[in-house]
């Protein structure tokens, strides 16, 4: 029998809101504060919060990693993950990765992967089945695929990211929507913030590269 | 079987003001523990999300009328009156007062983000409220009709 979770009002009314992440300018909340808020959490919970963090930073390390690694650490940590839904978080994303990677190939002109340790999700299948379809026929099912497919095939790097970051965020709100006040909210919140972070840290790096740009263009510029 | 039911009427004058107060509890706590977690996130109107947490209190008040109202001689003819109507308003107070709470509570975390929001975001707990004071005005009317 599933356990209903638990309510925590304090701390839910004690995170700020979070802009759309197009308009943000800011976190509205740090790191380090965000980790002092969840120390409200009941130890179980902060637990499961904690897993989702490690998820996240791990994801969003830099570092080349194969297919395989990928799909083993994903594994590991829905052996390890309990709760629906951290669970459905992390199913989300790495089903979404799996599509996303797919996709990537095929625009670089290499062949379907092979082996069942590419990703996860029963769009791998689909996608060897129907690789030379534009959206391996998944459309249906991620409504998103057909205008990744466009944003890929123009060329248009930006786009696609500002697209893709859109319908995760998207997708997490309204996942957010009937939990009120308790514990999956500030999960979904911690997803939520990575995404705002990490937007605007990329953000911060256009800044930095265009800036970089300009003043290469005044010093080079003739006198 | 008459010790039963005389108990049964005892529950039933006293259950208005138990019932009430435990969902004042209930909703009070919710609302109070919102307003103490927007307190650490806003620099002004801590008093305004204070009032609001203590929006559910209503609830016990119309629960000691209505218990007050109630409150005559049982006896084993006014007995089953005293508890159906004791129980189910009672049971409608603390329905009402608790969902308050989260009404509330939501009101608290709106507003704290946007302040100009605050009072239309406290009308749905209003509209909670208007059905816990329709039991407790019909609570009272059929009391009249129990024997005394």
């Amino acid at each position: 029998m599933m356990t209903p979770s638990r309510s925590y009002y304090t701390l839910v009314a004690s995170l700020p809101l979070l802009p759309d992440f197009e308009i943000a300018e800011r976190l509205p909340i740090n790191r380090h504060r965000l980790r002092e808020r969840l120390l409200m959490l009941d130890p179980d919970d902060r637990g499961v919060a904690h897993r989702a963090t490690e998820f996240l930073s791990w994801q969003a390390q830099p570092i080349d990693r194969t297919d395989r690694e990928i799909v083993a650490f994903f594994r590991r940590e829905m052996m390890r993950a309990a709760n629906p839904t951290l669970r459905a978080l992390l199913t989300y994303r790495m089903e979404r990765r799996t599509v996303q990677a797919a996709l990537r190939r095929r625009h670089l002109g290499l062949p379907p992967p092979e082996g069942d340790d590419w990703g996860v999700g029963p769009a791998m299948r689909l996608i060897r089945q129907r690789w030379s379809q534009p959206d391996f026929g998944l459309g249906p099912l991620y409504p998103w695929v057909p205008r990744m497919v466009r944003l890929l095939d123009a060329g248009d790097t930006m786009g696609l990211e500002r697209f893709l970051m859109r319908t995760v965020w998207d997708h997490h709100s309204r996942m957010a929507e009937p939990f009120g006040f308790r514990f999956e909210t500030v999960l979904i919140y911690l997803f939520k913030w990575d995404i705002l972070s990490r937007w605007l840290a990329q953000d911060a790096r256009q800044a930095t590269t265009r800036f970089a740009g300009l003043v290469e263009e005044i010093v080079d510029a003739p006198a | 079987m008459t010790e039963i039911i005389i108990t049964l009427g005892w529950i039933g004058i006293f259950a208005p003001l138990a019932l009430g107060a435990i969902g004042s509890i209930i909703g009070c706590a919710r609302a109070g523990q919102a307003a103490c977690g927007a307190m650490l996130e806003t620099e002004t109107g801590h008093g305004r999300f204070v009032g609001v947490s203590a929006m559910p209190s209503s609830q016990t008040i119309y629960g000691i009328v209505v218990t007050l109202s109630l409150n005559r001689v049982v006896t084993p003819e006014a007995a089953p009156g005293l508890f159906a109507i004791g129980v189910l308003a009672g049971l409608a107070m603390l329905a009402s007062a608790a969902y308050q709470g989260e009404s509330c509570a939501a009101s608290i975390n709106v507003s704290k983000a946007k302040p100009e929001v605050f009072g239309l975001s406290i009308a749905p707990a209003a509209i909670v409220e208007g059905f816990a004071v329709f039991a407790f005005v019909f609570a009272l009317v059929l009391s009249a009709g129990i024997a005394a």
